[in-house]
């Protein structure tokens, strides 16, 4: 036993670090790609790429001690944005050599946009290259933007000094208020894959505010095979995720006598269940949610056992109308994005291949039964509202 | 089989050559006898000697009478004079009746018996021999009419205080140091270890130099093959002069070619009583402050006299980042290499980012710069060895500024290579006696790395694993107790340093198989139990 774990040990110190190949490179002789954007060429038939590169050169290094060094000259922007056009993603990035001396080093790639009108035409080819080569890794996250993918790798970041790398953290940041998906290629590739199950990404747009370009998450795309077709909004969003099982943090508003509460959620589980009971298909999704109340902008003492429980019940209403509206979203672009279809294979695929064809027939008219659940625990450092007690 | 008789044939000769070399040493040596007349004895003396100016004779006469010539003979500065003058030539030039009427038989008897009074005294008549003590200190007296001389032990050279070790330094441990007398050295053991067992054997290497040397061990601790090994090894030795405690570990190497050492040495009579008392045995050489220690194994570079003063927990700690010191050490520079230069995907984003920043309009590649920095470090560590201590610091003050800062910023070698070859230099300085071993193995990793990237770090690493498994030190593999993994000794001594009362077994393959326990089982100090508690009423 011990001589096999210590083969195991050396077996995978040797896969880990054997799996390079004779290429010798420096640093300085790679154009490291942070972020790509594709879109559809001006010639029909053909892709344009864009890429936003690191420019290591005006990065200023040592960061806090630059203060003898740099600071004389114009500040130059540490990464520049190029586009190409080929006939295909390969061909596009080959033809990046015309203008850059370096080599395309796609393994730090952050994210990947789709522009909306490629997003529109089928995203299956164009993500095959990202998908096939080994350079690019997995984990990048796909974006489809709301207008060109150039646009948005144009746009400057917001706290970041590289876009690209703002957008990877957005994306990042988003579980703390759960209104956006986290889908990376891996994620979405799967979601490709299946034959019902309708491929989701995170939505992106640049806003014009006070004279300068900011980049926005603002949604859900929903595709339906590989053609984008609809979009979720923040509401939706946070329907599909609750459906999905992908809530974790986020808050939730609830009127109460005399102002709003806000809830914040620190845990949640979903169960989701297909049920064939006589020959009738139903859909049992049952959540259970635990909380804080975090703020309440009401005067009124909240934090009474009952009154916790019936603003509970409210959060619980909250969450239906959430889960709602994202099914029936869903039912009208006839995407099942909840992969229902799936759960059905996996649990009866007996029924499954009958239902299979005709899956898009059963979609929209899905019964769905909801057991939610809530349950407010804390209610924070202080008990009564921050306001005078009523006279 | 061609090839192999002729091998064998020029062996055969080497043998002959060596064995007429031997008789012929022997043809050379005087003629065993002495003469009846005290002159032509001391003749010979000077002829033997070839009037050598540090050749003291002194003839005096002896008897009641003062009717007898006699002479000593000793070399100067080997012996105590003090002792001779009042200890030798007092009570002999004193007029004594109970000389004269002896016959010349019966005389040095005599005069061993009731005149001289040194400790050690004895009858030697082979000219041979007493030339051979009178070097090493002795002083012969020689008595007109007897062919025989008496030599008397009276060594006494000038040696050096007694001082604090400055190579192996500690904080909470005894700050005595071995010397180069071998004697003062084996007492400073014998006073460590007072108990019967602890064995000396002594031995004379090297036909010119006569080197004393001393094997040290506990009996009934040490395994009897290894002193075996050892007694073996040592008499193999046929060699003119040995000088230091070098060149006999490497007249005894188990692996000669390898570059790790199998033999352990230590200056410190406090570390080598502990090694003894484990099991192992020491070899002491007259003229070097520095005993051997064997069995030597690779884990016991990493373990110092403090370790055993200090917490237990600290140690631990302590040789945790001692273990990680070592591994940063020996592959931080070829892993920079193969990272900046192979796998560039393994960075960190940021950092990536950052690294690429700083070697923006470098000129070398990184391999160059590794390998040149890694070389200039070398040669700064060498000058700063060498050269007189003050200004061997100032010679590392000039290196560190020079290289580090101006090359950096004249835009010649980048600062993260400066970074990793200062890491590596920093951390070497953790174990001081393996500095040598990684500072070859490092510049060779670099290389192969800079070829084949992480696969040739990677083979380069595994090469010395192998050959550190497949070593041995005096029949102990060199990497126990991690390659015959041994789980006693591993939460012992190595993985966890255990508190003394834990430590009841001594190491397993150093120690005699029969005395393998060091001490009671239950040694935890624990509160007083209750009929203590009763007599304190």
């Amino acid at each position: 036993m011990k001589k096999t774990l210590i083969r195991l040990f050396l077996f995978i110190t040797i896969i880990l670090f054997t799996n390079g190949c004779w290429n010798y490179r420096e640093l300085n002789q790679l154009a490291v790609v942070a972020g790509t954007g594709i879109d559809p060429g001006k010639k029909p038939g053909t892709v344009q790429l864009t890429v936003q590169l690191f420019k290591p050169g005006a990065v200023q290094s040592g960061g806090g001690g630059g203060g003898t060094g740099g600071g004389s000259g114009p500040q130059q922007l540490p990464y520049t944005v190029i586009s190409r056009s080929g006939k295909t993603i390969f061909d596009a990035t080959r033809n990046f050599l015309a203008e850059t001396d370096r080599r395309l080093y796609w393994p730090h790639n952050q994210v990947i946009i789709i522009g909306e009108e490629q997003a529109g035409k089928g995203v299956r080819l164009v993500l095959d290259y990202f998908a096939r080569n080994n350079e690019p890794r997995p984990t990048i996250w796909i974006l489809v933007a709301e207008e060109k993918a150039k646009e948005v790798l144009n746009a400057p970041g917001n706290l970041e000094k590289i876009p690209a790398m703002e957008i990877s953290q957005l994306i990042q940041a988003q579980p703390a208020a759960s209104k956006n998906v986290m889908i990376n290629l891996q994620d979405f590739v799967g979601r490709l894959l299946s034959k019902t199950t309708a491929p989701v990404t995170t939505l992106i747009k640049t806003n014009e505010s006070g004279g300068k370009r900011k980049l926005t998450l603002s949604g859900t795309a929903v595709f339906k095979a590989d053609r984008m077709v609809g979009k979720l909004d923040g509401r939706e969003t946070r329907g599909l995720l609750w459906v999905l099982g992908k809530v974790k943090r986020g808050v939730i508003v609830v009127k109460a006598p005399g102002g709003k509460v806000g809830l914040e959620i620190t845990r949640s589980r979903t169960k989701v269940k297909p049920v064939l009971a006589g020959g009738k298909l139903k859909i049992k999704i049952s959540i259970m949610e635990e909380g804080n109340l975090d703020c309440q902008m009401s005067p009124k003492e909240l934090t009474k056992p009952e009154m916790l429980k019936s603003l509970a019940r409210r959060e619980t209403a909250v969450i239906r109308g959430e889960i709602d509206a994202a099914l029936a979203k869903a039912k009208e672009l006839k995407a099942d994005i909840f992969g229902f279809g799936d759960m059905i294979h996996r649990s009866n695929p007996k029924a499954w291949r009958q239902m299979k064809k005709k899956w898009d027939q059963i979609f929209p008219r899905l019964q769905v039964e909801m057991d939610i659940r809530c349950v407010i625990h804390g209610v924070g450092l202080i008990i009564p509202p921050l306001a005078p007690p009523p006279e | 089989m061609y090839r192999r008789s002729k091998r064998k044939i020029f062996r055969e000769m080497l043998r002959k050559i060596a064995q007429i070399k031997m008789e012929f040493a022997e043809e050379m040596s005087p003629a065993s006898g002495l003469s009846e007349q005290l002159q032509n004895n001391l003749q010979r003396f000077k002829n033997e000697l070839h009037s050598s100016t540090d050749l003291t004779i002194r003839q005096f006469t002896i008897g009641f009478n003062m009717e007898r010539a006699a002479a000593i003979v000793y070399i100067d500065g080997l012996v105590d004079k003090t002792q001779i003058e009042w200890s030798i030539l007092k009570p002999l030039m004193a007029p004594a009746e109970i000389l004269t009427p002896l016959s010349e038989d019966d005389l040095l008897p005599q005069i061993v018996a009731k005149l001289i009074l040194v400790g050690e005294a004895k009858q030697q008549d082979n000219l041979c021999l007493i030339i051979e003590s009178v070097l090493t200190g002795s002083t012969a007296l020689l008595v007109e009419g007897i062919a025989a001389a008496v030599v008397i032990g009276t060594p006494g050279w000038e040696k050096r205080s007694i001082t604090e070790p400055e190579a192996e330094v500690n904080i909470r441990g005894p700050k005595e140091g071995f010397i180069e007398n071998l004697r003062s050295n084996t007492a400073m053991l014998r006073r460590k270890i007072s108990h019967p067992n602890l064995t000396m054997e002594q031995m004379t290497i090297g036909q010119k130099s006569k080197t004393n040397i001393c094997i040290v061990y506990l009996k009934g601790v040490a395994p009897d093959p290894l002193i075996t090994e050892i007694r073996r090894r040592l008499r193999k030795i046929n060699t003119d002069v040995i000088v230091g405690s070098g060149g006999l570990e490497q007249l005894i190497q188990d692996h000669p070619l390898s570059l790790f050492s199998t033999i352990g040495h230590s200056e410190r009579p406090d570390v080598v009583a502990a090694k003894i008392a484990e099991g192992r045995a020491a070899i002491m050489i007259d003229g070097t402050p520095y005993a051997l220690t064997m069995p030597f194994l690779l884990v016991e570079n990493f373990q110092y006299p403090d370790d055993y003063n200090f917490h237990f927990i600290y140690t631990t700690l302590m040789r945790w980042i001692r273990y990680s010191a070592f591994f940063i050490s020996f592959i931080s520079p070829a892993a920079y290499v193969a990272l900046t230069t192979f796998h560039q995907e393994l960075l960190p984003t940021p950092l990536l980012i950052t690294m690429a920043a700083a070697t923006e309009g470098f000129p070398f590649p990184r391999v160059v710069e590794t390998f040149g920095m890694g070389f200039a470090f070398e040669v700064i560590r060498e000058g700063g060895t060498r050269l007189p201590r003050p200004i061997g610091q100032a010679i590392s003050i000039v290196g560190a500024l020079v290289i580090g800062q101006a090359t950096v910023q004249a835009g010649i070698v980048t600062a993260p290579t400066v970074i990793v070859t200062a890491l590596t230099a920093v951390t070497a300085f953790v174990f001081p006696t393996l500095a040598d071993e990684t500072a070859i193995l490092r510049i060779l990793l670099v290389v192969v790395t800079g070829f084949l990237g992480a696969f040739g770090l990677m083979m380069g690493l595994l090469v010395i694993l192998i050959h550190l498994t497949a070593i041995r030190s005096f029949g102990v593999p060199y990497l126990t107790p991690l390659a015959p993994i041994e789980l006693r000794g591993l939460i012992q001594d190595v993985l966890i340093r255990a508190p003394w009362w834990m430590m009841w077994k001594r190491p397993w393959q150093i120690a005699a198989d029969d005395a393998r326990e060091r001490q009671q089982f239950r040694l935890m100090p624990r509160p007083p139990e209750k009929e203590q508690d009763e007599t304190s009423k």
